[in-house]
């Protein structure tokens, strides 16, 4: 089942094929220019004394991920379901709505995936960055699983809303939100203690902790891997009954 | 013959308004249905309720003596639903959309290859399978739609205006298909083009403020009209005071004046010699006189009142 799911996005994929191509190599490259290099400049060490350019490196692809995620959500959960309806002739075939919402972001998060591993790679060369190959799979796990949660979010904004300009503006306050309370470009020291300690707990900051953690300290966390995943996997259900009231099926 | 489709005392509300009022009919198997009545009678709700996308407040639809409310994944592999407006992908041509939904379904590759081409020659689409949804014509898209959901082969096929959208000879294509499947599967249908359902002439049932008032074939519909026909007589000249009179002759039912035209109904023909009798003298311009149709019964004077 999940090989017609994975082909519609082969096909949607080659239909705009240029339009694509093009986002994913100017995206990182625009990120570069606008974030690496400014904040490269006043920042050149973390507070325990890690280069920040490869602290930054898991959080400037985390983004570009967030990034990626956005316009395939958006279609297959808003835009299908309130302007093309073709949600609701999905919602008609023999799947259960876990499925259909397990399928969905399943193959979004494998689609953000390979573009925002052409992302790394140029991340890589514009930072002049050495990874391992090991701390480079890390980040590919932590990638997903921080996909998992924001592609959660970002289907339960689009089961919520009728209007684009609503859709929308819920959207940017999310992205925000989580690119600014997940340590992806500031280390929580910076912030207010109160706020520090709120955001720490929340799923997405323990991924790019448990990511930094295996790359700095070669720490394996269990606790901020398996929160944030059980966290997505019980979302993804809530997504699928959300699903269910709003069809009224 | 068997049930194909059961309805049991089954409602639709919205807010305080009746939708469907407790309907309970079967459908049997291979029979061709049609649904017909007014706008807001409740006909295409009728059509969700038995295509699943909406669920009944109240009652049971059971598909083959199967709940599918509470059995909805296994009830729906039995149906095909057709809406009226397009539920394309856009970004997916034609035969993408029908190959997607045909690979959910868990049909093989080759029964969608062979399907598509049967029934994209039968509709006479092949050239535009490729072509992406978002820019192929409506016509072209309802009849993708009507293939992509015979690509499951489904033995209950629930179409809303089966030839919205299409001309005359796609229209026919299209007629051509679903009669040549009838039989084989079941087929309901919602139409407000009354001469194709005329010339389909099934089981028609004719719903009105969420009931069905009227069920049967179309020569038992028209059984109540049979011996009325419908008589217009196009004068130079109606005054008023013409059309007072001639409404008055008592055999004439429903007598209206459009222009210069007296438009009326009678049981026998011997009723429009009454007219041309008491109408002697005025210069006439044209007669015209028909039996009724499925049209006639379902205008609205009749609809609410009846002929007699």
């Amino acid at each position: 089942m999940i090989q017609a799911f994975l082909l519609r996005r082969w096909w949607l994929f080659r239909r705009r094929i240029f339009s694509t191509l093009t986002f994913v190599v100017v995206l990182p490259i625009l990120i570069h220019l606008a974030l690496t290099v400014g904040i490269g400049n006043i920042i050149m060490e973390t507070i325990a004394k890690f280069s920040y350019q490869k602290w930054l490196y898991p959080g400037l692809v985390l983004i570009v991920n967030t990034v990626m995620i956005i316009p395939i959500i958006y279609r297959d959960f808003f835009d299908l379901r309130v302007n093309s309806r073709t949600l609701i002739t999905l919602s008609l075939t023999p799947l259960s709505k876990i499925q259909l919402v397990g399928f969905l972001l399943l193959t979004a998060l494998v689609e953000a995936t390979i573009f925002s591993m052409v992302a790394m790679t140029i991340f890589l060369y514009l930072m002049d960055l050495s990874l391992s190959m090991l701390d480079l799979l890390y980040i590919l796990v932590s990638m997903n699983l921080f996909g998992l949660i924001v592609s959660n979010g970002l289907i339960t904004i689009s089961l919520l809303t009728d209007r684009i300009n609503t859709f929308f503006i819920v959207t940017f306050i999310f992205f925000l939100f989580i690119i600014f309370s997940s340590e992806l470009l500031f280390e929580f020291e910076f912030y207010p203690l109160r706020i520090s300690a709120v955001l720490k707990n929340l799923p997405t900051s323990m991924i790019s902790n448990w990511c930094r953690g295996l790359i700095f300290n070669g720490y394996f966390d269990w606790t901020f891997f398996l929160t944030p995943l059980g966290i997505g996997l019980v979302w993804t259900t809530i997504n699928a009954v959300l699903l269910k009231r709003t069809l009224r099926q | 013959m068997e049930a194909s489709i059961t309805l049991k005392k089954v409602g639709k509300l919205a807010g305080d308004k009746t939708i469907l009022a407790g309907l309970s009919f079967g459908i049997e198997r291979g029979s061709l249905v049609a649904i017909i009545g007014e706008n807001d009678a409740g006909k295409s709700t009728l059509l969700k309720v038995l295509a699943g996308t909406e669920i009944p407040d109240y009652g049971n639809v059971f598909i083959h003596g199967i709940d599918s409310t509470k059995r909805r994944i296994n009830s729906q592999s039995y149906t095909g639903f057709v809406p009226f407006n397009s539920d394309l992908d856009p970004f997916l041509s034609l035969e993408e959309n029908i190959r997607f939904i045909g690979s959910v379904h868990g049909v093989k590759d080759s029964n969608i290859t062979s399907r598509i081409k049967k029934f994209a020659t039968d509709l006479n689409f092949m050239d535009s399978l490729h072509k992406q949804a978002s820019i192929t014509s409506p016509g072209n898209a309802k009849k993708a739609m009507i293939v992509r959901e015979l690509i499951h082969d489904p033995s209950i096929l629930i179409i809303d205006e089966p030839t919205a959208f299409m001309d005359a000879r796609s229209g026919r294509e299209t007629w051509e298909l679903l009669r040549r499947l009838a039989g084989e599967k079941t087929i309901i249908y919602v139409s407000q083009s009354l001469p194709e359902v005329e010339q389909a002439n099934d089981r028609i049932l004719v719903m009105q403020q969420g009931k069905i008032i009227l069920d049967g074939t179309l020569d038992r519909l028209l059984e109540s009209t049979l011996r009325y026909h419908q008589f217009e007589i196009e004068f130079v000249n109606l005054t008023e005071q013409l059309f007072n009179k001639l409404a008055a002759v008592t055999t004439v039912v429903n007598p209206t004046k459009i222009g210069n035209t007296l438009h009326f109904y009678g049981r026998e023909r011997a009723v429009f010699f009454q007219v041309l009798h008491e109408a002697a003298g005025e210069l006439m311009k044209d007669l015209s006189v028909k039996k009724l149709s499925l049209r006639d019964l379902l205008d609205s004077e009749f609809a609410g009142r009846g002929l007699d």
